[in-house]
Parts: C-alpha cells; sequence; structure tokens
C-alpha cells in the first residue's frame, strides 16, 4: 500500500531545477527521508504538501493530486516543522484547538480533542501555560501535537528531535513509534539523525541532488550479502588481514584494530577456526568476532558514494 | 502512555473521525482569534470604552438641549434640517478618529509580523488555507475590532436619536442615517485594516510595524496640513482636498461624503490690539471621486502589499 506516488516531477524555483525527473512512491508506514543538505528533501515535502506547481509530472497523496487539490490534500496531513512556532499570545490549549479549527474541526471538538492529544504528546499538566514560556522540549511536543489533532492519515515530521535532552529524545521516538505502528496515521520522517530513523521507522528514502538513491525496507537494506564477519584485534595488524585473505576472504573494511571481511559459504564454527589460525600464523591477538550489521549510516554512506 | 493522576484516563493515541467543515469559513475563525486576542487586552478594553465618550457627549448635549434657549440649540444643530443629525453623527466620529487609530494600534501591527516573528505562517500554511483566507481572516480582525468601536457607539447614538425624535421627523427628514451612519464608521475601519496589514506584513516585528504605520499617519497630515496652510495662508475653505491627502484626511473626508454633509467652522483671526475678527467658513466635503479613489488606492494598495509578501513556506530545512 502506497500514500504517495510522484512520477517524473520537475520542479523548477524560476530557472533554478530543483528536482528532475523524480519518481518516487512513498509506502504507507513509517519512512525515513534521507539525505544531505540540498538533497531535494525539501522540495519533495513542498510538493508532497502541494506548495509547488510542478513544471512537469505529476504525483497523488492520499488519492490527491499535489497539484490541483492542495485543500483537500492538507486536510489529510499533518506538518510538523523543524524550527519553533506558535501562534503568539496563546496557551497549549487555545493553540492547538485553533489548529483544529483551522483544519476544519467544529470549535467544541477541536477544544475536546486538543486536551486529549496534549495528554497524549505529555503536556497535560502545562496545557494552560502560554507557549512562549515552554521548553524546547516542550515545543518540539506541541508542534507534534498541532499536527496531529485533526487525526491526519499522514504526517511529516521534520527533525522531530531536534534540541531535545535524551531522555526527551527517547520520549518522542516512542510517541512517533506509538502513531506510525497500528494507530492508522503514516508517518515520513525528515532527519539527519540516523539512529532516530533506524529506531522509528520501516522503510528509508535515500536522496541526492534531486534523485532517489537508495530505498527500500531498513531490515532488507541492512542485509548483507554473504557472510560477513568484523573482527576485533588487540592492536592492527597487517599481517593478520593478509592472512585471512590468503585463505579466499574478502577485506571489506579496515578500521584501526577493526576488520571486516566477507568469507563466502563458510559457517561460523569453521570462520572462528580459520581466524584463529590466522591469528597463530600472523602473531596477532583476537579479541573477539561476530557476524557483521550494516547499520543506517553504511547504507547511507554507500547510497553517497 | 500512561499517567496515573491525569484527568483523562485514556491516554493513548486515537485518530478523529468527526466532521471536518468546507474550507469557506476558515477566514473566520482566524477573524475571530485576532478578534478574541485584542479584545483580551485590559488596554483594548479600555480605549474601546474612551472611543465611546464623544457619542456620550453628544447623546447628554442633546437630552439637555431639549429644555435649552433656541439659540444653544441652533449652536448644536448647525447644519440644515435635513442633515442635522448626520452632522452630529459625524462630529462624534471625527471625535473618536484618534481612539479608533489607538485601537487599530492595539489589533493590527501584530496580525501579521508577530506570525512572521513565530513562524506561525508555517502552521497556517500547512493547514488547508489559501493564502487569500488568511489575509481576509487577519484583516477582519483588524476591521472588526475598529468597526465595532466606531459602530457600536453610534449605533446607540442612532437609536436614541430615534426614540426621541421620532415626533420630530427624524427618519422623515433623513431616511438614509442608518445606512449611512453604517458605511462611514467603515471608512477608518476599512483604511486601517488594510494599510496594518499591508505594513504589519512587511515588518519584522509587531513593534517595527506599530512604528511605522504611526509614522506614516502622523507625517502624512502633518505635511499635508502645512503644505495647504502654507499654499493657502491658512485659509480654511481653500485647498479641501490638499487638507485630506492623508491617512487620518482620506478617512475623515469619506465619512463627510458618505454622510454629504458641508460642516460650519468658526475661524477667529487676531489682529494687534483689536478683537478677534471671528468668521463663520463653510467646509464642503471632498472631490467625492477623488476621495473615493485614494480610499480604494489605501485599501487595494495595502491588501495588495499584504499578499504580495505572504508567501508559501520554507518547509524543511537542509
Amino acid at each position: 500500500m502506497t500514500v504517495a506516488t510522484i512520477e517524473n516531477l520537475t520542479i523548477r524555483y524560476g530557472r533554478k531545477v530543483a528536482v528532475r525527473d523524480l519518481s518516487v512512491t512513498v509506502p504507507a508506514g513509517c519512512v525515513g527521508l534521507l539525505g544531505p543538505n540540498g538533497a531535494g528533501k525539501t522540495t519533495l515535502l513542498k510538493a508532497l504538501l502541494g506548495f509547488l506547481r510542478p513544471a512537469r509530472g505529476r504525483g497523488t497523496v492520499l488519492g490527491c493530486d499535489i497539484a490541483r487539490e492542495g485543500l483537500r490534500l492538507r486536510q489529510r496531513i499533518g506538518l510538523m516543522p523543524e524550527i519553533d512556532c506558535h501562534i503568539p499570545g496563546m496557551n497549549a490549549v487555545s493553540f492547538v484547538g485553533y489548529a483544529g479549527e483551522l483544519c476544519g474541526m467544529p470549535p467544541a471538538a477541536a477544544l475536546q480533542r486538543a486536551h486529549e492529544v496534549l495528554e497524549y504528546v505529555g503536556l497535560g499538566e502545562a496545557r494552560y501555560r502560554n507557549i512562549e514560556t515552554y521548553s524546547t522540549g516542550m515545543k518540539q511536543r506541541i508542534k507534534l501535537a498541532q499536527a496531529l489533532v485533526h487525526g491526519p492519515q499522514l504526517v511529516f515530521l521534520d527533525e522531530p528531535t531536534n534540541g531535545l535532552d535524551p531522555a526527551g529524545r527517547d520520549e518522542m521516538l516512542a510517541l512517533i513509534r506509538d502513531i506510525s505502528h497500528g494507530k492508522g496515521v503514516n508517518v515520513v520522517v525528515s532527519s539527519h539523525l540516523l539512529p532516530d530513523i533506524e529506531r522509528t521507522c520501516d522503510q528509508v528514502i535515500v536522496m541526492q541532488r534531486g534523485q532517489i538513491v537508495r530505498q527500500g525496507q531498513v531490515a532488507e537494506l541492512r542485509a548483507l550479502t554473504g557472510t560477513q564477519f568484523d573482527v576485533e584485534l588487540r592492536v592492527a595488524a597487517p599481517a593478520f588481514a593478509a592472512a585471512v585473505q590468503a585463505r579466499g576472504a574478502t577485506l571489506v573494511r579496515e578500521m584501526g584494530n577493526q576488520y571486516r571481511f566477507t568469507l563466502n559459504g563458510n559457517s561460523a564454527t569453521e570462520v572462528g577456526r580459520m581466524l584463529f589460525e590466522c591469528a597463530r600464523v600472523s602473531g596477532a591477538q583476537v579479541r573477539g568476532f561476530r557476524p557483521a550489521v550494516r547499520s543506517l549510516e553504511d547504507i547511507f554512506l554507500e547510497a553517497m558514494e | 502512555m500512561t499517567n496515573p493522576s491525569s484527568p483523562i484516563a485514556d491516554l493513548s493515541y486515537r485518530g478523529y473521525d468527526g466532521p471536518l467543515r468546507v474550507q469557506s469559513v476558515r477566514w473566520w475563525v482566524i477573524a475571530l482569534a485576532g478578534l478574541k486576542l485584542a479584545v483580551a487586552k485590559k488596554g483594548f478594553r479600555t480605549v474601546a470604552v474612551v472611543a465611546c465618550l464623544p457619542h456620550l457627549a453628544s447623546a447628554v448635549m442633546l437630552y439637555f438641549s431639549a429644555s435649552a434657549p433656541s439659540g444653544l440649540q441652533a449652536a448644536l444643530f448647525s447644519g440644515p434640517e435635513s442633515s442635522r443629525y448626520a452632522t452630529l453623527l459625524f462630529k462624534a466620529l471625527e471625535g473618536q478618529l484618534l481612539w479608533l487609530f489607538v485601537i487599530a494600534m492595539m489589533a493590527g501591527p501584530g496580525s501579521i509580523a508577530a506570525d512572521t516573528q513565530a513562524n506561525a505562517l508555517l502552521v497556517y500554511l500547512s493547514k488547508p488555507l489559501t493564502k487569500t483566507d488568511y489575509l481576509l481572516g487577519k484583516w477582519m480582525s483588524v476591521f472588526l475590532a475598529v468597526y465595532a468601536v466606531a459602530a457600536g457607539p453610534a449605533l446607540a447614538l442612532y437609536l436614541y436619536c430615534l426614540f426621541s425624535y421620532y415626533d420630530d421627523g427624524f427618519l422623515k427628514n433623513e431616511p438614509w442615517l442608518l445606512v449611512r451612519m453604517l458605511v462611514a464608521c467603515a471608512a477608518p475601519a476599512s483604511v486601517h485594516a488594510s494599510l496594518l496589514v499591508g505594513v504589519s506584513a512587511w515588518s519584522k516585528s509587531p513593534r517595527m510595524a506599530g512604528a511605522v504605520y504611526a509614522g506614516l499617519v502622523f507625517v502624512s497630515f502633518f505635511i499635508a496640513n502645512v503644505y495647504a496652510d502654507i499654499r493657502f495662508r491658512g485659509q480654511r475653505d481653500q485647498g479641501i482636498v490638499y487638507r485630506h491627502l492623508s491617512v487620518g484626511g482620506v478617512i475623515k473626508g469619506s465619512a463627510q461624503n458618505v454622510y454629504d454633509i458641508t460642516l460650519t467652522e468658526l475661524v477667529g483671526r487676531r489682529r494687534r490690539r483689536e478683537l478677534p475678527n471671528i468668521t463663520q467658513v463653510q467646509l464642503p466635503p471632498p472631490n467625492r471621486r477623488l476621495l473615493f479613489g485614494m480610499w480604494a488606492t489605501l485599501v487595494v494598495g495595502g491588501t495588495l502589499a499584504a499578499r504580495a509578501r505572504i508567501r508559501a513556506v520554507e518547509v524543511v530545512s537542509g
């Protein structure tokens, strides 16, 4: 199931082409949007929100055409912006209720829903305080509350953990995981913090220079071809690496005293026996070894190459 | 997600499946919110009460004039019989123009500038709103604040006159007075609302917007009157159009045109060792077409300036 489909999208800012012939399908669930600065994440989100008129191509979000049905589209979408934003002079309940009314909710329903959502994001105690007195973490939560108040089917979260302390970050990630799993809300998280994406998202889209360079399930992207092992030595030993390679393994990565090898068709027991044999021959001391796991950072860096 | 001390038992996330209204009324939500924020200020309410005083004073004078000598009545009702109450209402409106300006300064400068400062445009434009909805809502919040303070006491004075002087031919002599009054009160409200949203949209802070607008109003008034006085050597009945080439002048001239009245003013010229030579001068309304052209320019210009500034927002940086 998909929540958004973009086909051959070209978007220009004046003469400058920001995105050329971009085609992407955003699946349902929790999707991470990754990319370096200037990769086109902003433009893609703007396009998905119906802010930009494409020079070429077409796209739909939740069945609404992004070029012609911007209002209908935004009624079903919530946006949590990166930067601090609030309506001056309002307390949290008024602000979130007001956001609901702007989406078309009746005032009484918007107010009731504001109370519910504020409790959900953990601002129940501070709901009558002026937002200008909130801490950074509380401001992040209120932005999430205003994005959720009208019960959107799709929520865009832009750097949702910006400025949060470790405990606040954990709570925010738990909230994101909660709304995006089993609550009928699809979430697109745009973040530079790869661990955040790794903890919350099931799928990732990696962008570079206005193009999608990698997309898929996080679990699939992290899967490795062949059998890879990470080996940690007491001190770096090039002779050890050479001995392992002489036995048919491929050196994938070397970082100080840590090595990653691809060993085709070997079982863990055979690998262990072979590694200790190489250590004995080369005079190296093995501190440990384990099957390698690719992190999202690895995937991201590979995609950027 | 559970908090035993919370008054709401079920703290888990639930979707909203209630009604969502059509898009056409959303500007009203913005206007109402702006109005509520303005009225919540104690200063606003105080100035609104003070702004009613000219009308109250007119009502008190009317009440006592019933038993006053005819000379005093003639002084009070200086215009012809067909426009005596129109003149009364215009003078009351003229008396409250400064307070209406203060009301506008409380409701208007922050209308868009405060949103820009707090990045609230991101909140607004990510909702199902058009730029027009947003602008109309902001414009209406300022307009309604000024209009309510102008029209409220004017309506009360009108009703007082209607019930007190119905038998004296109040409705017969001035049948369109109610409509004229309601339209005339829109003159200050529309000009202040349009110019303030325009200035506010181009300002980085409400304080800056307020300072710029106050400067615009006072400097234009000063220049127009000094120029007219120099050019026409202090003759009040000369260069009427020039005297109205300011924000305040356009408001006053538009209202006078709507009421369609000619004012009379006593002008005294003192010469050395002589008693002042007091004469009565007639001040007709400025050229109607020119005035309404200027009014339309201010209203449309201010609104378009604001519209040009409100742009699709930067959703993500990076």
